[in-house]
């Protein structure tokens, strides 16, 4: 395209186009007359008649907005929970970004584990390998050990995002640390809401998820295990083991500490 | 703020009046320099095509401001810096490529002295005299209407379907000299004729007034070289691209 130069200005000129076109364009040192093949054109700005009011009905619309929602917030609402078990069992609340809104203690292990770690505002993820680097420090995590998690959210569609994401950042970040494995169960939404009680074992559905490095065996039964860790009772529906192994569904349950909510 | 109160009045006036903006750049030119500097990270010349870009952008900013995009030297400087942010990344395609100043061989030859030159400097000359000529006559015209090219450039279709039309419109005028006479007689664009002629609505040839009038007092006697590089626009059914 060639383009005459019509008019010249100290910040723009103005050239005329094979088509017709008038443009302003920027002066790139042009001479009036001259014929240049390129030119930087001027964005032209739309001009909106933007009408005052709908500014501070948008303010008002946005403070109104931001009232509600504090009425409707008790302590938090989770979007989704983690319950991390590798011995020490805890429970990652997180909101829908990925935030960490809290952490709880599911046992006593659990407790000490998380005695003094900040979590505050940290994301999902973040938390998940501090928390394993923290289990390795402490000796609860060893080689050969097992990482368990349990996701738990109304959402589908974040359990199958999340049980993929987890598994490889978890399996990333051990590959230089220690051999160990994953594993990851999910719970079906039912009518429990997640994080608001401790013991949702009993009202939860089974279901069968594909782990890969599971092999999946009758959900209700115990299975014999050996490892490493404490008893386990027999139980139909959850057992609790966290090893090899696995039945897929099972809540992990607490060795060590004599929780009530097992059935 | 006073002085902001001051600048955004100057803006207003700059955005009629090209006198006054030409004021009010060259107030701000150590300003917009710096912005630019800031940018490259270094000083920013006359002669680097960021300049021009800077200066650009600077006009676009004073075109567009309004004062709920908060002070007027800050959008500028946000404006400048997205235009040179535009520019570098459309220059970084290019990167890799040789340039035509390298050497190619031990007596100091450039790339661009081995190819064949087929451009005739002489005739050019002539022809960018000629048509400096042509564009001053134009322009003159034009100005007896009240109407400039930087009018024009706001004023001309930017949809190619508003294009289209105008050039229809246009086109109609070319062939019917009867038009043209009558737009030089009266001073006043005869709008009914152009309606009637080229097809379009008359609403779209109102919003392009005064882009219609320079293109067809380009039509008028004298303009040979401008309507010669129009050849898109005159030609039969030819679409604008």
């Amino acid at each position: 395209m060639k383009y005459i130069v019509m008019e010249c200005h100290r910040a723009f000129a103005v050239v005329l186009d094979e088509d017709g076109r008038f443009l302003k364009v920027a002066n790139m040192h042009y001479e009036v007359g001259e014929t240049v093949t390129e030119v930087i054109e001027m964005n032209v700005q739309p001009k909106k008649k933007q009408h005052r009011w709908v500014f501070s009905l948008t303010a008002a619309a946005a403070c109104l907005l931001l009232v509600v929602s504090f009425f409707f917030q008790t302590g938090y609402a989770a979007y989704a929970s983690v319950y991390l078990t590798i011995n020490p069992e805890i429970r990652i609340d997180v909101d829908r970004e990925d935030v960490v809104l809290g952490l709880e203690a599911m046992n006593e292990d659990g407790t000490d584990f998380l005695s003094g770690y900040e979590y505050r505002n940290k994301k999902l993820d973040v938390v998940m390998d501090e928390l394993v680097d923290r289990a390795i420090e402490m000796h609860y995590l060893r080689e050969g050990g097992t990482v368990s998690l349990r996701l738990d959210a109304q959402d589908e569609t974040w359990i199958t995002s999340h049980k993929e994401s987890m598994s490889t950042d978890l399996e990333r970040h051990l590959t230089e640390k220690l051999t160990v494995t994953v594993e990851i169960t999910t719970t079906v939404p039912e009518e429990s809401t997640p994080a608001q009680t401790e013991d949702e074992d009993d009202d939860e559905p089974k279901q069968d998820d594909d782990e890969p490095e599971q092999d999946d065996e009758e959900e209700s039964d115990q299975e014999p295990e050996e490892e490493d860790d404490d008893e386990e009772e027999d139980s139909q529906e959850d057992s609790e083991e966290e090893d090899d192994w696995e039945d897929s569904d099972q809540e992990p349950h607490k060795e060590d500490t004599d929780q009530e909510e097992d059935d | 703020m006073k002085q902001e109160h001051e600048i955004v009045k100057m803006v207003a006036l700059a955005r009629k009046d090209l006198q006054q903006e030409d004021q009010l750049i060259r107030t701000y030119l150590p300003f917009i320099r710096s912005e630019a500097s800031k940018f490259l990270s270094r000083m920013c010349l006359e002669q680097d095509d960021e300049y021009s870009i800077a200066m650009i952008a600077f006009h676009e900013a004073i075109q567009g401001y309004e004062k709920e995009r908060g002070t007027f030297l800050s959008y500028a400087a946000m404006l400048i810096r997205s235009r040179l942010i535009d520019y570098q990344r459309r220059e970084s395609r290019f990167k890799g490529t040789l340039s035509l100043e390298a050497e190619t061989d031990d007596y100091g030859h450039t790339i661009v002295d081995m190819l064949a030159d087929e451009r005739d400097y002489f005739e050019e000359s002539a022809n960018l005299e000629a048509t400096k000529q042509e564009i001053a006559e134009l322009s003159q015209v034009m100005q007896s209407f009240g109407v400039s090219f930087s009018d024009v450039a706001d004023n001309a279709p930017k949809q190619d379907r508003t294009l289209e039309a105008c050039t229809k419109a246009i086109r109609y005028a070319a062939e019917h000299k009867e038009v043209l006479e009558e737009l030089l007689r009266t001073k006043k664009l005869p709008m009914t004729c152009l309606v009637r002629g080229g097809g379009a609505q008359r609403k779209t040839l109102e919003r392009h007034r005064k882009y219609l009038l320079a293109m067809l007092l380009i039509q008028t006697n004298g303009y040979e070289i401008i309507r010669g590089h129009l050849r898109h626009v005159l030609k039969k059914g030819g679409h604008p691209v």
